[in-house]
């Protein structure tokens, strides 16, 4: 097969969409019809993973179920340990398209190892694109956390070295913010020193972050471990917002998918904490109502998904606006007797929404 | 500092750059900082793809001009696309580096408005399968501080890219999480420190990147030095231009300074200071004229402030936009210029330029509730806080709330700014309050406030009515660890007042004291010790007839002190050991523990060595004693006033030391009994009746024989009683027992009230009808001569005995604790239900 390079023209829009989403396209996408994602995830073996990995009793479950599942925070201190691996399949819902294999906290990768099993373990980490380590800073066992973090980086790199690592360091509502920065400092001192001696340590990057399910730090965190599998849209789309938000006089705006209440990507301004909670809970508000009034069956079949609302505080005003079946944009305005009327906004997100249409065409999402 | 920080025009320059507002936070800055020597500022600001070059001068204020140029692609199409980072080339004032929105670096000549170079900044991705070029939006962009042809732009990609600009293309690329700043260290060009989206800074030196690159091989180079800043992004980093290796950076909620120190590899304590701002500073700037000052803005909160990073807690200035104009909304871009030393801010929304005069700066300091904290020699904190009692009253409240916690121990509510402002200005206070005084809680009442738990022992003692602000003293002890119960229990037991010289007892008690914090009371046992131990010194012979009336009475000698066994006065009126007693004898061991010989053995030897100290000291006296110095001495000793005699007292004692040791006769003629009662008295009103009677005890001979106004009068009586009450109260009975048994005369009756007489277990149970009971002496009964056994072990008790009332079984105490521990009944099987405590 040779190389097609499609390249994504915005017209008339002049943004910086066009800024080269060159795609290689391999077989694998060619042999799927254009249109359809879901034959892509109906070969489930060929899809990425996300593994969840961790001692028992770190939260892997409850990091599952309060990101997927809906659950709510103060449910998952009931859950049972894990004792087989929990495939899911994400696809179905949402924009996303991966499967999450939570694994029970008992399961070493390395005693695999000693086993001799290697067919298990290169079943587990081919097509893993993301390996996600949960640890619990509360519990006394940093160092067992590290050994096995340290046994499962070096298995899964053997198979495939192209995953990528994730530490959570979870719970971390328990603790201040003095002992999260040691608890990561002493996470990545020890796990370096380890890699070290491995003589890996300039070819594994791991990322450390706190996060916590009580609050939307969970969900940043794993919205930046999706983002990972959508390296291929992910720059349009910041351009595509970077020119959104310039163009609008917006200060901030995401793209969230709808079910997994992450989002996929941003503009490429920093943000803070605040700012993105608030855009969490106007979708959560706004997905709470649609839940209770809305009727999906016309607008779905039509192909016009047009949830839209915008909401004001002081100085603010929030706007959701849905783009497609999975995806919604949510960006905030500070109202001043300069900013961008509403039909410049409205006309503005026709444009984005045809650029960001344009641009899963080409990615074949 | 003040004359340093001085903004070149007092007056604030203000000026819209473009006229037209719509720029919707896309404008930026770039200001030349090669010029060293002139007084204008040159600044080219940005709109999107339209850019100005701004001169800045005193007086004339911003000129442009009224030209606006346009960033053009090298094939002579208009650039349209945003900037996103420009950086203006340090050594060449007519090129600027821009990076705009899709990724093209452009290397821009200002004179000729072209394009001289570009490069478009992107990296070539194969993880994921497939192949392509990935080009997220370029975040920063520097040139290095001292090549002029070297540039470094970072993006959201995990790359960093080093463009020498003489080649068609970067040549070096580092790995590294989405870069949001690089900042070249100024002191060293080879080295640039690196923000990224995690919480890592990362310091990288590019000489270390000759082995690999990473287009030619996927592996990164390695980095330099690496640590965590943040808990999570670290936004910005800037390095202080004045001071080597300062690193500031820039998190979610607060600014950290770095001391960056290569030596160690991961070291985990190199972070200097930590400025907590209320927002994310996006933006931080270090002061390029004094190193001490860093400029930091965050964008939701729309001001500017200036940090002393010295003083933490609070900003050192503040700049506030005008909040009720609503246009005005929108980031800053912050620069400070080095000369004219000016903070340049451009509002990105509305393209605002302003050039921040001190003037219009607001100073913290102002603002801050005019608030004292110092602590006084007696252990205490006082918090003096002056408020308008409208708005503050509830604010006391509840400091004076969380003061107190369930364990009884004190913390302070002390905020962060107050403890940073701990500049007790003493002379403002008094002369505004003059009433405003130190009250002392004394140290015996405090303790039993806390043993009773009293909550409320706060003392607001000066609340004048009169004054315009009210003025509030707290009193309370700071130490929250050791209260005052426990230091008496501490001093009870470790204070000596017999078994040894009556220097080193005082020398004893004065560490003991020292220990627990009490210098004044230290010092007082000190003073002691000089007026009244050199008699020990200057009167060998009578030291020595003493010794030999000791060693003549050898077996009171040994029994001094103990008290179980009841012995004659006279031993414990016995003159102390010799100096030279090289083991510490507690007081209350029983004779067996120390041998007869041993005793015997010492004192000869101790003699000669009385007489050679003596001879070198005498001469020296001889040169040294002045009168006027001990009438100085007198003088101080005569106003025991811990504030003021405390520090001055120490060196003076041990200056004078050797003088006033052999001036004793002219100290004699002052009189000293009443000094020491003064310094008793004053001892006992500050509540430490402690001190006092052990000072008592220490000095009974002397007072008694020496000092003929010294005896003990009522007062003194009632300070032992209070004395003996308080140790019984802290149930410490065998301090007590000691004080009585070595308590001058009228107290000492009470221990008589208090002797409880051991009974022979035998005789007493066969003669009940009687009523008369065999006593017990020294283990032996009266009547029937038979030793008292322990009703366990069957073995006659050597030492301690301890016996029910009721029946009069006993026997060791580790024994009757072990039987009572599990039983009820006596342990010789007499049926009594004895009560064992």
């Amino acid at each position: 097969m040779t190389n097609e390079v499609a390249t994504l023209e915005v017209p008339e829009w002049s943004i910086a969409a066009d800024s080269a989403l060159k795609l290689e396209p391999g077989s694998r996408q060619l042999s799927a019809s254009p249109s359809s994602a879901s034959l892509l995830t109906n070969t489930s073996s060929n899809k990425p993973k996300i593994l969840l990995m961790g001692l028992s009793k770190a939260g892997k479950t409850s990091i599952r179920n309060v990101i997927f599942h809906k659950m709510s925070a103060n449910e998952t201190q009931f859950l049972d340990p894990t004792h087989k691996i929990d495939k899911i399949d994400i696809s179905n819902k949402s924009f996303l398209d991966f499967q999450l294999w939570d694994f029970p906290g008992k399961l070493d990768i390395s005693h695999l190892r000693d086993k001799e099993d290697t067919s298990t373990i290169e079943k587990i980490f081919v097509e893993a694109r993301v390996l996600i380590f949960v640890i619990d800073p509360v519990e006394e066992k940093h160092s067992i956390a590290i050994d096995r973090l340290h046994g499962t980086i070096l298995e899964a790199y053997k198979i495939n070295p192209k995953i990528k690592f994730e530490v959570f360091i979870h719970k971390s509502d328990s603790i201040n913010e003095d002992q999260k920065i040691d608890n990561i400092r002493e996470m990545t001192h020890r796990i370096n020193r380890k890699l070290m001696t491995a003589g890996l340590q300039d070819r594994i990057l791991i990322s450390f972050r706190t996060t916590s399910i009580y609050d939307h730090s969970i969900f940043e965190a794993m919205s930046i471990v999706c983002q990972q599998l959508l390296e291929n849209v992910l720059s349009p789309f910041e351009n595509i917002l970077n020119a959104f938000v310039s163009s609008n006089k917006m200060e901030k705006a995401f793209i969230f998918d709808l079910h997994p209440k992450i989002f996929i990507a941003t503009d490429s301004s920093t943000f803070d904490m605040p700012t993105y909670e608030l855009c969490c809970d106007m979708l959560d508000l706004i997905a709470d109502m649609g839940c209770i009034y809305q009727e999906y069956e016309g607008g779905e079949e039509r192909g016009v998904f047009s949830t839209c609302s915008v909401i004001k505080l002081n100085d603010t005003l929030l706007h959701l606006k849905q783009i497609n079946r999975h995806l919604a944009l949510v960006c905030i305005q500070l109202q001043q007797e300069t900013a961008c009327t509403q039909g410049i906004v409205d006309y503005n997100f026709q444009q984005l929404k045809h650029g960001i249409q344009e641009v899963l065409k080409v990615a074949n999402l | 500092m003040e004359k340093s920080l001085r903004f070149w025009n007092e007056e604030k320059i203000q000026k819209n750059i473009f006229n037209d507002s719509q720029s919707g936070n896309m404008i930026k800055l770039a200001v030349w900082t090669g010029s060293k020597s002139t007084t204008e500022i040159r600044a080219c600001v940005i709109k999107r793809h339209i850019y100005k070059i701004l001169t800045i001068k005193d007086k004339e204020g911003v000129s442009d001009n009224n030209k606006s140029y346009q960033f053009k692609l090298p094939d002579g199409e208009d650039a349209i696309f945003p900037t996103q980072t420009v950086d203006w080339n340090p050594e060449h004032i007519d090129q600027i580096a821009v990076g705009l929105a899709n990724n093209y670096v452009l290397h821009w000549n200002l004179t000729t408005a072209k394009c001289i170079r570009f490069h478009k900044a992107t990296c070539e991705n194969k993880s994921s399968g497939h192949s392509f070029t990935s080009s997220r939006t370029l975040t920063c962009i520097q040139w290095s501080p001292k090549n002029p042809n070297l540039l470094i732009y970072g993006t959201k990609d995990p790359f960093i890219n080093v463009w020498d600009v003489r080649e068609p293309a970067p040549d070096q690329t580092y790995a590294n999480d989405g870069v949001l700043d690089i900042k070249f260290d100024p002191h060293d060009e080879n080295q640039f420190a690196v923000a990224s989206e995690n919480h890592d800074v990362t310091i990288y030196d590019l000489r270390n990147t000759s082995t690999e690159k990473i287009r030619s091989e996927k592996k990164p180079v390695s980095k330099k030095f690496k640590f965590s800043a943040h808990e999570n992004r670290t936004l910005k980093c800037e390095w202080n231009p004045k001071i080597r290796n300062q690193l500031a950076t820039s998190g979610q909620t607060n600014i950290k300074i770095w001391a960056v120190d290569y030596s160690k590899e991961y070291h985990l304590h190199n972070e200097m200071t930590l400025i907590t701002t209320r927002n994310s500073a996006y933006s931080i700037k270090w002061s390029p004229v004094c190193e001490y000052l860093l400029a930091s803005h965050s964008h939701s909160s729309r001001y500017v402030e200036i940090w002393d990073i010295r003083r933490r807690f609070k900003p050192y200035r503040h700049f506030r936009e005008d909040p009720t104009n609503k246009s005005k909304l929108g980031r800053l871009l912050l620069h400070w210029h080095e000369s004219p030393h000016a903070l340049l801010t451009l509002n990105t929304n509305n393209a605002d330029l302003s050039m921040h005069a001190r003037r219009d700066a607001i100073n913290m300091e102002n603002f801050a509730p005019s608030c004292a904290i110092s602590c006084s020699p007696y252990d205490e904190m006082s918090f003096v806080t002056a408020y308008k009692p409208s708005k503050r009253q509830p604010r006391i409240r509840t400091k004076s709330e969380g003061t107190k916690d369930n364990t009884g121990s004190v913390h302070f509510p002390v905020e962060n700014s107050l403890v940073d402002r701990l500049t007790f200005r003493k002379g403002g206070l008094s002369s505004e309050q003059p009433s405003v005084s130190f009250s002392p809680v004394t140290a015996s009442y405090v303790s039993e406030e806390y043993s009773s738990g009293n909550e409320s022992h706060e003392q607001i003692t000066a609340i004048p009515d009169t004054a315009p602000d009210r003025s509030f003293i707290f009193t309370r002890p700071i130490s929250s660890k050791e209260d005052y119960s426990f230091k008496f229990r501490y001093l009870a037991k470790n204070y000596k007042f017999s078994g040894l010289s009556l220097e080193e007892l005082c020398h004893h008690n004065a560490k003991i004291a020292e220990s627990q914090a009490l210098l004044h009371v230290a010092s007082n046992w000190r003073l002691l010790s000089v007026l009244f131990a050199s008699e020990e010194v200057t009167m060998p012979f009578y030291e020595e007839e003493n010794q030999k009336r000791n060693k003549r009475s050898g077996t009171v000698y040994s029994d001094r002190g103990t008290i179980l066994t009841s012995e004659s006065p006279e031993s414990a009126e016995q003159e102390s050991d010799s100096d030279h007693m090289e083991y510490p004898r507690p007081s209350y061991v029983s004779e067996e523990e120390l041998s007869d010989e041993e005793y015997n053995i010492e004192p000869p030897d101790s003699y000669q060595n009385w007489d050679m100290l003596d001879e070198p000291f005498t001469q020296q006296a001889a040169l040294n004693t002045e009168s006027t110095e001990c009438e100085e001495l007198s003088d101080r000793s005569s106003q025991p006033d811990p504030d003021q005699g405390l520090y001055s007292f120490d060196n003076f004692h041990q200056d004078t030391m050797a003088s006033v040791r052999h001036s004793r006769t002219e100290l004699m003629k002052i009189n000293m009994g009443a000094l020491t009662r003064d310094m008793l008295e004053d001892l006992v009103n500050e509540g430490d009746v402690q001190t006092a009677c052990t000072m008592l005890l220490v000095l009974e001979k002397k007072l008694t024989k020496t000092i003929d106004p010294m005896s003990l009068g009522d007062l003194e009586i009632n300070w032992f009683h209070s004395y003996i009450d308080l140790l019984s109260r802290f149930q410490l009975w065998s301090v007590q027992a000691a004080v009585v048994a070595q308590a001058p005369d009228p107290i000492k009756v009470l221990n008589t009230k208090n002797v409880i007489t051991a009974m022979c277990t035998k005789c007493s149970t066969n003669d009940k009808v009687g009523g008369k009971r065999a006593v017990l002496h020294s283990g032996l009964c009266s009547r029937c001569g038979i030793v008292a056994v322990c009703s366990l072990c069957r073995i006659a008790v050597k030492g301690l005995y301890i016996w029910c009332q009721g029946c009069c079984h006993g026997g060791h105490p580790h024994h009757m604790r072990q039987w009572f521990e599990n039983n009820r009944l006596c342990p010789a099987a007499c049926g009594h239900a004895c009560q064992f405590s």
